[in-house]
């Protein structure tokens, strides 16, 4: 026995020989390290060992008796239990110690309470690092979900924007906005109130959730109520708590199934100025409040809110006055229509009795004023003629009757007319008829109208010793004409309004009721050609329009027309 | 069973080397919801006196002394699990505790350091016959508020005092507070002091709660307090 103080064996779970201080393995003369312990037993031994495992304790305490299979046998005196594992599980571990003396006990169990003891302050120290490693992930998972709700308040305020970017009908803007904004807090109510048109109310716009109630009379919330009142004084959002919410609920008495509100005024855009557009409410049924989270995420929804709403009222006003002016040119339009036509009955009865009288009185005291009345009568129905054409034109309903002309005579029954109106005291009208060849595709009777006009114009304002000319460019489908003269010209300011009904360059001559450029433009447009001018003050104007040179290019230019003007006749 | 009972039945099952009953008794304590203080203090700290008393009056051997220990070690251990999830996540102070070279008692220390977990503190139990050199380094490296020593008899106690010493002369970047234990100080409180600590507990109560007093106070006005 001697030189074998005792043996000392670590299991595992299964009996797997963990490690030894080598005395048994020396004894034995075989190894054990990594074998099953029970393999190395007799059969009897190894029933009672397969026990041990089963209950993890001597069925009748120390000391029992291992046999080997090798023959040497050893007494169990004790086992020491060892700290479970993290899981709870305890790991089984035997001690085999044979034949202790007393002096060789107490070195040994000194040995194996030291060693426990490290695998307790090991277990010690494994949990408390467990402990720390959940506490770690737990504060992951908490940084997790704050990510996944910022991300979620980010989307929520995308939408709030969207939703803004989305309406130009305000009422519309402003139930999509309470709803996203409900949604974003996750809220159970949410309300819009706006500031009325005299500024002294606060009245509900929309209203979401447990507050909305379709069909009923909007709320109204007086702005000298002392906790709005003070909410639209601070511009801040706030969180408002019960009481609070109590004092809002008799003016807004939907409101009262809140416990807690955010509370933000929708402050007007920069360098719009001016009060709080209104007031934008989130609450919740329970008391639980809102972080400084939310009322900044509601701060940074308040503004593309008020940015949206000041916009939907800017295209609603906008539209508003286009439709005032729409309504008014389409009256004007019509009692245009109406007087110009009315007057004509009025006018031959003028003229009649005017033809009448000359025949009559043959006095020529008399001859003179019946003179005058049938010249201005004969002028009147030039106006009234020019008016009930611009009105046509403006109608739509300008009827043409296009055919394919060749410009030769046309430019010469021009130039013939021109020449009628006596050349003295007027400028000279270059014009070649001989050496133009081209067609054009067009109601010819409109089209004298528009160089009757031009060239009329170019005369009444060129200097006796000015030049008049027409010039004719064509291509495959387009003719082109030109006017030049060689007068003042005109002031670049007034170019832009030249073609405009009753707009004249010089307010002072009236020569006529300034629909004569305005009829050219609505006749060549009528063709789907185009007019315009360039001009040089102290040098000249030149006008140039464009008509359709064969059917087919008609046919092109009055199917864009069609397109747009189905009205157009021909 | 009354709570004495089980204290008395816990004692039975130790004496007899037998785990099982004893870790029976400690669930049964749990399950009744006794906390950790109850069952250190109420519990292991009186069976393991009893148990040194019984040794000293030659009732029961080494081997069977040791192995009531060792029972009552992997009664903490099986504690720990449930232990530290419940204690507050450590915000507090942080100390670190061991025994000096040579002594192996360590259970009573240990106790301070689980209770003070409890309290919130952050502990480092190193455990028993730590060398001197390494203990001097950890301090140094862990910086704690205090540091805690205990010695089961006085043939330890020159092995406390150099390791006090060591700290003393170490120019620690924070002085802790040293704070000693065991027997001998028990019966001579004044050679805390002749050792060159800062204070001394009866057990692990009292040193729980002088030092939660101590850094509860200090924490409250300004955490430099007597610490220099």
């Amino acid at each position: 026995m001697s030189g074998f103080p005792g043996a000392v064996l670590a299991l595992s779970a299964d009996g797997t020989v963990l490690a030894s201080n080598g005395h048994l393995e020396a004894r034995l003369g075989t190894s054990l390290t990594g074998r099953p312990l029970a393999e190395a037993l007799d059969a009897p031994s190894r029933v009672r060992y397969q026990r041990f495992l089963e209950r993890g304790d001597a069925e009748d305490g120390a000391p029992w008796e291992l046999v080997f299979d090798t023959g040497g046998h050893v007494d169990l005196l004790t086992f020491h239990p060892v700290a479970p594992r993290p899981d709870g599980a305890e790991l089984p571990r035997l001690w085999l110690v044979e034949h202790p003396r007393d002096d060789q006990a107490e070195p040994l169990n000194a040995e194996l309470t030291a060693l426990n003891s490290e695998l307790v302050n090991a277990q010690r120290a494994l949990g408390k690092e467990r402990t720390r490693l959940a506490r770690a992930v737990a504060a992951a998972e908490e940084a997790r979900a704050r990510a996944e709700a910022a991300t979620r308040r980010l989307e929520a305020l995308q939408e709030v924007l969207a939703a803004g970017l989305r309406h130009l009908d305000t009422e519309a803007l402003l139930q999509d906005v309470v709803g996203q904004t409900m949604a974003a807090f996750s809220a159970d109510g949410a309300v819009l109130f706006m500031r009325s048109d005299d500024g002294q109310a606060l009245v509900e716009g929309a209203a979401a959730g447990v507050i909305a109630s379709p069909g009923a009379a909007p709320m109204e919330i007086p702005v000298g109520h002392p906790v709005v009142g003070r909410l639209l004084e601070q511009g801040e959002p706030q969180l408002i708590d019960d009481a609070d919410v109590a004092r809002i609920v008799p003016d807004a008495p939907r409101l009262s199934p809140l416990r807690s509100l955010m509370v933000a005024p929708l402050l007007p855009p920069p360098g719009r100025g001016g009060d709080a557009m209104g007031v934008l409410m989130v609450g919740a049924c329970s008391a639980e409040g809102s972080s400084e989270g939310d009322l900044d995420l509601l701060r940074a929804m308040t503004e593309p809110i008020a940015l949206a709403v000041d916009r939907a009222r800017l295209f609603f006003d906008e539209r508003a006055a286009r439709e005032r002016a729409d309504r008014a040119l389409a009256l004007r339009d019509e009692v245009l229509g109406i007087v110009s036509h009315d007057l004509r009955n009025p006018l031959s009865a003028i003229f009649m009795s005017a033809r009448a009288l000359s025949r009559r009185l043959s006095d020529e005291h008399a001859r003179k004023p019946i003179a005058l009345i049938r010249r201005e009568a004969d002028r009147m129905n030039r106006l009234i003629a020019d008016l009930l054409e611009v009105s046509r034109l403006e109608t739509k309903h300008l009827f043409l009757e296009p055919a394919l002309h060749p410009i030769g005579p046309l430019l010469t029954e021009l130039c013939e007319r021109y020449a009628a109106q006596g050349a003295e005291g007027v400028a000279r009208l270059e014009c070649d008829p001989d050496r133009v060849e081209t067609t054009i595709y067009a109601d010819r009777e409109r089209v004298m109208q528009v160089l009757d006009n031009l060239v009329g114009n170019a005369r009444k304002f060129t200097p006796p010793e000015g030049v008049i000319a027409l010039e004719i460019e064509a291509d495959e489908d387009l003719v082109t004409f030109s006017v030049h003269d060689t007068g003042p010209g005109i002031p670049e300011a007034d170019l832009p309004h030249l073609f405009d009904r009753f707009w004249q360059a010089r307010k002072t001559q009236r020569g006529g009721a300034g629909l004569g450029l305005a009829i050219a433009k609505g006749i060549v447009e009528a063709h789907g050609g185009a007019i315009s001018v360039a001009s040089v003050e102290g040098r000249g104007s030149c006008f140039r329009f464009t008509l359709p040179r064969t059917a087919a290019a008609y046919d092109a230019g009055a199917g864009g027309r069609a397109g747009s003007d189905p009205q157009v006749q021909r | 069973m009354s709570e004495r009972e089980l204290h008395h039945e816990y004692l039975a099952a130790v004496r007899a080397g037998d785990r099982r009953r004893a870790f029976q008794v400690v669930d049964a304590l749990v399950q009744r919801g006794c906390t950790l203080q109850t069952l250190y203090l109420q519990v292991f700290q009186p069976t393991l006196r009893d148990i040194g008393q019984l040794w000293e009056r030659d009732e029961l051997t080494v081997a069977q002394e040791h192995l009531a220990t060792a029972i009552t070690q992997t009664a903490m251990a099986r504690l720990y699990a449930r232990f530290f999830d419940a204690c507050p996540a450590p915000s507090g102070p942080r100390l670190v505790a061991a025994c000096p070279e040579g002594e192996r008692h360590e259970i009573g220390l240990r106790m301070v350091c689980d209770l003070l977990e409890c309290e919130g503190w952050d502990t480092d139990f190193v455990g028993a016959s730590v060398p001197l050199e390494s203990f001097v380094a950890l301090v140094r490296e862990r910086r704690p508020e205090a540091v805690a020593l205990s010695a089961s008899i006085s043939p330890h106690v020159p092995a406390l005092a150099a390791t006090v010493a060591a700290l003393r002369e170490a120019h620690l970047p924070r002085m802790p507070l040293i704070l000693v234990g065991g027997r001998p100080f028990l019966d001579d409180p004044a050679l805390a002091a002749a050792v060159g600590a800062d204070a001394t507990a009866r057990d692990a109560e009292e040193a729980a709660r002088l030092l939660a007093e101590r850094f509860d106070r200090a924490t409250s006005c300004d955490p430099g307090e007597d610490r220099g």
